[in-house]
């Protein structure tokens, strides 16, 4: 279940994470706004990178 | 996949992909349905009906996850309320559930001509034009009606004929759903969403308690359909260890994509739109989104009509597959699982609940909200249903604590002394909160649902008394429970499920008790 969890928590911080910085560049929003998108991108990518390596 | 019907015979083909699309064609269809009607009722809360209803599905669903790999047997609900419960229970719980795959026929069928409807002022028809009165029913819309019933009609004849939409089709088009639901959430927060405007709304347009419980009773229906994973456990391959992985990925991709759509949507448009298209309500979010709408909107009115009606025919499959299993423990009449002698097909069942259906749908139509309407039993049957399911669950970890749980809801109180010669129990915090969870939305749909709290009592009380007409007919006691051997049943349902390791346990488990029994005398 822990790679199901990670994957999980992947996607959602990834997902978060393009919504964060997409409406960034699209409405002219701060840095720290882009800041926090990209900490989630970054966070999802790798919570899923380590989904790779872990078995239920 | 297999008839239920050759149950017997019945082969372990559905893998983990097969299975979480199986699930996802019935309960990740729910969204394109409920949204406009949640919208209608819960006003500028709906994303809080929305996520009110949400944390009471995500303990149906833990529960589920874990009777379905426990018990990997088609019937799911009714199934685990018999072993629990015993014959009537059972069959209460599994007349509630059967009132929900007829109302999935009928709902859905209206959804899909619904989305398909989106396409109609393109060609210069407008379908409010074909609303009429009739008597005393004003605003009985004939086309949308004439249209339902035709998509009935075309389920029951290639379910009656044993044409199958295919689980490769069902899994594409589960993908294709999916990727459409990931390209409307992201680019609608990215491009379009107003977080002031889901402030203001929720602020300024808050509705009354009495709407407000209307909204997040019906915000459940939202939710309906982790049934069908555990109806399709029986032909699931390592049911322990599938079982649990499907079921909680669907949770969660459900519980994400409601939230995410309500919040979107509520972001988007005021609350009154959304309400005013209960047909196609994701078509109209997704065609306020800038670059994309033009292109976005027409695809989401095709995915969602299409998946929708897949959702449609799930209810005619999982009507039969229930059937099957009450008339195999003799809580109705053979009758019903007749098989065609031609086409191998369940033809009764098909013939009888799609009647049932097509009924539920005329009627429906002679109100002012069909899809409202039949919303109100779905969320009667499904809460009913979930109820008792939760009330098993506590019971069984009490009656049956050897077989083996390969997924355990979390949080567990450990009662009895194996010391002093007593069976260790985990008793289920959550399990009851999720009773009373349920129990509150069940209490909400009886305050609140004019017709449900008329018509689904109704339902089930007509069905039982032909429960209690066949049982005396057949010489069977209509309110004790015949005896069953539960111990070489789930023995051989573990074996049939290549559970071996699992079987052990059980065996052990087994051995264990007659040991503590022999001690005893």
């Amino acid at each position: 279940m822990k790679r199901g969890f990670a994957l999980a928590v992947g996607a959602i911080a990834l997902m978060l994470g393009v919504i964060i910085v997409g409406r960034g560049l699209a409405q002219h929003g701060s840095w720290l706004y882009d800041l926090i998108g990209v900490l989630f991108i970054g966070l999802g990518v790798a919570r899923l990178y380590e989904a790779r390596g872990r078995r239920s | 996949m297999a008839q239920p019907e050759e149950a017997g015979v019945l082969r372990r083909d559905v893998t983990v992909w097969g299975s979480f699309m199986w699930g996802y064609a019935d309960v990740g269809a729910d969204i394109y349905t409920a949204l406009g009607l949640v919208a209608g009722a819960a006003m500028g809360a709906t994303p809080v009906a929305f996520a009110v209803a949400g944390i009471v599905y995500l303990l149906v669903g833990l529960a589920y996850t874990e009777l379905a790999s426990s018990y990997p047997v088609a019937g799911g609900g009714q199934y685990f309320t018999l072993r629990g419960l015993g014959d009537v229970w059972g069959f209460v719980c599994g007349a509630a559930l059967l009132l929900d795959y007829t109302i999935d026929i009928s709902l859905f069928a209206v959804s899909s001509s619904g989305y398909f409807n989106f396409f109609l002022p393109a060609l210069g028809v407008h379908i409010q034009s074909f609303a009429v009165t009739i008597g005393p029913f004003v605003g009985v819309n004939l086309l949308w009606l004439a249209e339902t019933l035709a998509i009935i009609g075309f389920l029951v004849a290639i379910n009656y004929v044993g044409i199958r939409i295919s689980s490769r089709i069902n899994e594409v088009l589960g993908v294709v759903a999916i990727i459409g639901q990931v390209v409307i959430v992201v680019f609608g927060f990215v491009f379009a969403w107003d977080p002031h405007l889901v402030l203001l709304q929720i602020q300024f347009q808050f509705p009354t308690m009495h709407k407000f419980m209307y909204g997040s009773s019906l915000a459940i229906i939202s939710f309906v359909g982790l049934e069908s994973i555990s109806q399709v456990s029986q032909e699931t391959r390592r049911p322990a260890t599938i079982v649990p992985r499907t079921s909680i990925s669907l949770v969660l991709n459900v519980l994400i994509f409601a939230l995410a759509f309500s919040v979107l949507g509520m972001g988007l448009l005021p609350w009154q739109v959304l309400g005013a298209h209960p047909g196609d309500p994701i078509a109209i979010v997704a065609q306020k989104i800038p670059i994309i709408g033009a292109i976005a909107a027409p695809m989401t009115a095709l995915i969602g009509g299409v998946i929708v009606l897949i959702s449609s025919n799930s209810g005619v499959m999982s009507a039969s597959r229930l059937t099957y299993s009450m008339s195999t423990f003799h809580l109705l009449p053979e009758w019903f699982s007749a098989v065609h002698p031609r086409y191998h097909t369940p033809y009764r069942t098909i013939i009888v609940f799609s009647g049932v259906a097509v009924v539920q749908a005329i009627l429906a139509f002679l109100t002012s909200q069909a899809m409202g309407t039949l919303a109100n039993m779905y969320a009667f049957g499904a809460t009913f249903g979930y109820l008792l399911v939760f009330v098993s669950l506590i019971v069984l970890r009490f009656k049956d604590p050897y077989t083996p749980r390969p997924y355990r809801m979390p949080f567990n109180i450990m009662l009895g002394r194996p010391e002093d010669g007593g069976q260790r129990v985990a008793f289920p915090v959550l399990a009851v909160i999720g009773f009373l969870g349920v129990g509150t939305i069940l209490f909400e749909v009886i305050l609140t649902h004019a017709i449900g709290r008329i018509a689904g009592p109704a339902w089930v009380l007509v069905m039982l008394l032909i429960y209690y007409i066949y049982r005396r007919r057949a010489g069977l006691p209509p309110w004790r429970a015949l005896p069953r051997n539960w111990e070489q049943a789930q023995r051989e349902t573990l074996r049939d499920a290549e559970e071996f390791e699992l079987l052990a346990e059980y065996e052990a488990a087994l051995a264990d008790k007659a040991a503590r029994e022999g001690q005893q005398a």
